[in-house]
């Protein structure tokens, strides 16, 4: 016989307690939901009942009920059976945000309900037909910048009785690339090509600290839009700061006060997002790493990619 | 995509239809007011289904909960199975008004298979069984669909149908195997509780146990002859105390040993008896030989239990219709007395019968035609004895008055007549009876057949004399069913439809028939069959220690679980199809080349990563990693894709080449 009871240790985490085994290389762990807490209690109510009135008529009943749980348990191991799984990429997110990490579920045969599983966070439980692909899209909290690997996701389904939910590891690697936490920060910047020129705050967006408001012509970005004015029923006028800064700001780490590293990083990024929100040029200094001034979404991605994994 | 189908609201016919099948066999064991009350609220139920009816809140809820809950209790005098049965039904119905959620379906469908075992309590018969069988696929079904909403309702059908037939084994496994007790862990109210048609006491006027019911009181086979319609007499209690109104057993008898009279017929039969919650046991007149070590024979040929029967036995009896019962020391003594005062006339009118006879048995005979001669109607529904008269002189009132009775009133003014002319007489309660089914070979005796008869002490020996017999000769060889509301099959013949008549007679015949072997092949399964089961596979369990009976079960059942875990995962096996077998055998190829497919890498990474470290397998491995992942990638394959693939990775041979290099 090939089921061998894996490990006696039972998987303890703080609300759940698993009974595992193993099967294969792969190791499943099983337990009741609470609808299954609930009718277990009702076997094991009229178990006693036929013990004590010795009546066959209610041990019919018990076994056979109980029978269907046991057998449902193997639809359900076989629901979980025969599940390969393959990453989707991950569209990163800055710290303390919900990273969506998605997988594409492919099965040789009609799976039912099929939940997704990172730690505590689980996806909704999809079909998955023979031959189409199905997704599944976890919500995994991040805390911290950098490179969140993940090296496994546990699949969990409780078909078909909803009674016993039984769970697999799966090992499947996926990455999602997490930024820093933008902290609300003035802009300091250096001119382009000055490293050691004077800081020179920036406004920050919160306030309104353009200099003008000049009415929009065909070409001016849109993101300088003054949507205010519009709503208020004027023309759409563009803003015109001040220090249009042609020559591209540099962001340098070095030049970001704050306490510590993971501070500063994060007033960064927060420079960063606000200088693509304006259109500005900017550029970032690293140490070393230097990406030169420009702007764009592919820009400002890497100018975060460098933040997060610095 | 369908992503999320399975947390649409699910639909709440499921559970309706669950809660009314579950109900359903309960309509005849809760009373008609409780029955029409769920009948209005489903009703209700329905309807909103179609259009929306404004659906009661909390308080409205509460409310009719609390004045349900007292309607329960108030029609069945109390917290009795009934009620609690009519509460259970109430809670479930009031509950499907809030099903807004799957936990609230979920709950009501495992209250309706709670709803639905309780009717074992009601009945046990086979064809409750078949349709438990049906109720649990059905509720099964509705689990499923509550559970998984994106699931057709056939396919959740036949899934319920297909966990319902593979537990079947494991029912019977655990059926037979489940280590059984003598006793149970405390008291044991009886399991099902029933009218019986018979009492251990007489009591004069009472009508209240006449038993109507045409369920069935005991079944019999005969390893002998059947015997006459006349002799199917079935002993039950012998009641000797009279108190001028109620005759009861004498409670203070010697036990006895059977005697046989070797030159007398013998019969053989096994009796299986419907618990009736007395301690009596019924033999056919008169036995001598019980097999059941729970009875012990009494002094006046009557066996008894222990205890109060409150669930099915079943007993091999010995009996000769024609031995002599030899009276006790004490019988003359016992059967004789009288009350001091009352029923004067009767008395009067037994002297003057005893003094114008020779000898006793002239007085029974002179008595007996009395009976026949003195316009005496049998009638289940007699004309009321006077309420004065009941206590002193109620066989006065009986015999010069009324003389309308059953079985009770002639027997008790027969035996009272007896020993007023000094005549030692005393009541036999049982029944008499007996019919044979004929689509299995033994006999039924239904409640309705309960009898009430005399003996009389004639030169030391007790003779059977039936006094109702005198009155109503049809009464005792007579088909009950033609006489009495005693069946359905009875109550039909009345309305005088012959052909369906007996159509629903044979029916009825062959439902008990299907009971019987239900009964004698299921439910009577004991601890005593357990060991002879597991005698006949060489394991003794009634050795020291049920360490031997654990062992045994505990295998038995993982065994089964293996069986089945095997029959499963061949399935799971088989649900690869060729593309995957073939590419984990290209995959299991290359682990023996040292360079096993990493976890993490899809099929074309994998590829390239081979053909850098083994330039000399680039053909065949890029010719396999793209058939492959065009074959699962890429819609457009076409139909030669796959035995490509298959040749491909059959041919690919990895090892030579390296050799030859």
């Amino acid at each position: 016989m090939r089921v061998s009871l894996a490990s006696a240790a039972v998987v303890k985490s703080a609300h759940e307690v698993w009974l595992p085994f193993g099967w294969k290389k792969r190791r499943y762990a099983l337990r009741p939901t609470r609808y299954g807490l609930f009718f277990l209690a009702m076997l094991a109510a009229l178990l006693i009942g036929s013990i004590n009135h010795n009546n066959n008529f209610g041990y019919l009943l018990t076994f056979l009920l109980g029978g269907m749980v046991l057998v449902s348990l193997f639809h359900t191991f076989a629901n979980l059976g025969g599940i390969s799984l393959h990453p989707m990429a991950c569209r990163p997110v800055f710290a303390g945000d919900t990273a969506s990490v998605s997988f594409f579920l492919h099965a040789a045969a009609d799976k039912v309900a099929i939940a997704g599983r990172i730690g505590q966070a689980t996806s909704a439980p999809v079909d998955c037909i023979t031959g189409a692909a199905a997704s599944i899209t976890i919500p995994v909290p991040t805390t911290r910048r950098g490179m969140l690997t993940i090296q496994s996701i546990t699949l969990v389904t409780s078909f078909p009785l909803s009674l016993l939910e039984m769970r697999t590891t799966v090992p499947v690697t996926s990455q999602c690339l997490v930024y820093p936490k933008p902290l609300r920060s003035q802009l300091f910047a250096t001119g382009h090509g000055d490293p050691d020129g004077d800081e020179s705050p920036l406004p920050t967006a919160g306030e309104t600290e353009f200099d003008e408001l000049s009415p929009y012509r065909v070409g001016d970005d849109i993101r300088r839009a003054h949507w205010k004015s519009l709503a208020a029923g004027k023309e759409l006028h563009t803003i015109r700061f001040e220090q249009t800064l042609t020559g591209g700001t540099m962001f340098s780490l070095a030049l970001t006060p704050g306490e510590d590293i993971e501070t500063k990083l994060g007033r960064l990024s927060y420079m960063i997002v606000t200088a693509e929100s304006r259109a500005l040029e900017y550029g970032l200094i690293l140490d070393e790493l230097t990406i030169g001034a420009g702007k764009g979404t592919a820009h400002r991605e890497a100018c975060l990619k460098a933040l997060a994994l610095y | 995509m369908i992503a999320k189908h399975h947390n649409k609201r699910p639909d709440p016919t499921a559970v309706l239809v669950g809660v009314v099948l579950c109900s359903v066999p309960h309509f005849l064991n809760i009373s008609i007011v409780a029955t029409l009350i769920c009948l209005l609220l489903w009703s209700y139920q329905v309807l909103s289904l179609k259009r929306s009816l404004p659906v009661p809140g909390l308080l409205v809820r509460s409310v009719a909960g609390t004045v349900m809950f007292l309607i329960a209790v108030g029609l069945n005098e109390g917290l009795t199975l009934e009620a609690f049965v009519t509460l259970l039904i109430f809670m479930i119905t009031v509950k499907t008004f809030e099903l807004r959620t799957r936990r609230d379906q979920i709950v009501t469908i495992i209250l309706c298979y709670f709803l639905i075992f309780s009717a074992m309590f009601f009945n046990d018969s086979f064809i409750l069984f078949a349709y438990l069988l049906f109720t649990i696929t059905c509720l099964t079904a509705g689990l499923i669909s509550v559970s998984f909403a994106g699931l057709r309702p056939r396919r959740t059908m036949r899934l319920a149908g297909r966990l319902l037939l593979q537990a079947i084994p494991f029912m019977i496994v655990l059926f037979l195997f489940f280590p059984r007790m003598q006793s149970g862990l405390w008291g044991r109210p009886p399991v099902i509780s029933q009218v019986s048609g018979f009492t251990d006491e007489v009591t004069f006027d009472s009508f209240a146990n006449i038993a109507q019911s045409g369920k069935t009181a005991f079944r019999v086979t005969f390893d002998t002859e059947i015997p006459q319609p006349e002799q199917r007499y079935w002993r039950g209690i012998v009641l000797s105390r009279f108190d001028g109104r109620t005759w009861r057993e004498d409670r203070h008898r010697p036990f006895a040993r059977g005697v046989v009279n070797s030159e007398q017929e013998i019969l053989r039969y096994t009796v299986t008896l419907e618990p009736h919650n007395h301690r009596t046991l019924f033999t056919l007149d008169l036995p001598f030989r019980i097999y059941s070590p729970r009875a012990r024979l009494q002094a006046d040929y009557t066996y008894q239990l222990w205890r109060p029967l409150s669930g099915r036995i079943q007993y091999e009896a010995r009996s000769q219709p024609g031995a002599s019962q030899r009276a006790g020391k004490t019988d003359v003594t016992a059967n004789i007395g009288l009350p001091e005062t009352g029923n004067s006339r009767v008395r009067a009118l037994a002297s003057q019968l005893r003094a114008e006879s020779s000898s006793p048995v002239e007085f029974v005979q002179r008595t007996l035609f009395f009976f026949q001669n003195g316009d005496f109607t049998y009638s289940l529904n007699p004309a009321p004895i006077p309420a004065d008269r009941i206590s002193q002189d109620g066989i006065d009132a009986f015999i010069f008055d009324t003389r309308e009775g059953f079985c009770e009133h002639f027997a008790s003014a027969f035996a009272v007549m007896m020993r007023a002319g000094g005549v030692a007489a005393r009541l036999v309660g049982g029944y008499m009876g007996g019919e044979m089914n004929p689509y299995g070979d033994y006999m039924v005796v239904r409640q309705s057949d309960a009898h009430v008869w005399c003996e009389v002490l004639i030169d030391g020996v007790w003779q059977r004399i039936d006094p109702t017999v005198a009155v109503a000769p049809g009464r005792a060889l007579q088909n009950r069913a033609g006489t009495e509301v005693a069946t359905g099959a009875g109550s039909l013949l009345n309305v005088q439809l012959p052909a369906f008549a007996d159509f629903f007679s044979s029916f009825t015949n062959y439902t008990d028939m299907l009971n019987m072997r239900w009964n004698q092949w299921v439910l009577s399964y004991s601890r005593a069959n357990q060991v002879e089961l597991f005698r006949a596979i060489g394991i003794d369990i009634q050795l020291p220690g049920g360490v031997v009976l654990a062992v045994v079960v505990g295998g038995v059942l993982l065994v089964a679980c293996g069986f089945i875990a095997i029959v499963l995962v061949r399935d799971i096996r088989t649900r690869d199809d060729d593309g995957a077998t073939y590419w984990r055998r290209f995959c299991a190829v290359m682990k023996k080349e040292g360079l096993p497919k990493p976890a993490h890498q899809g099929p074309i990474e994998y590829g390239r990563d081979i053909v850098s470290r083994r330039p000399d397998l680039q053909n065949g491995v890029a010719k396999i990693t793209a058939l492959y992942s065009q074959l699962r990638y890429n819609p457009t394959c076409t139909e030669d894709t796959l035995p490509r693939f298959i040749e491909a990775v059959k041919s690919f041979r990895p090892s030579p080449k390296k050799r030859q290099r």
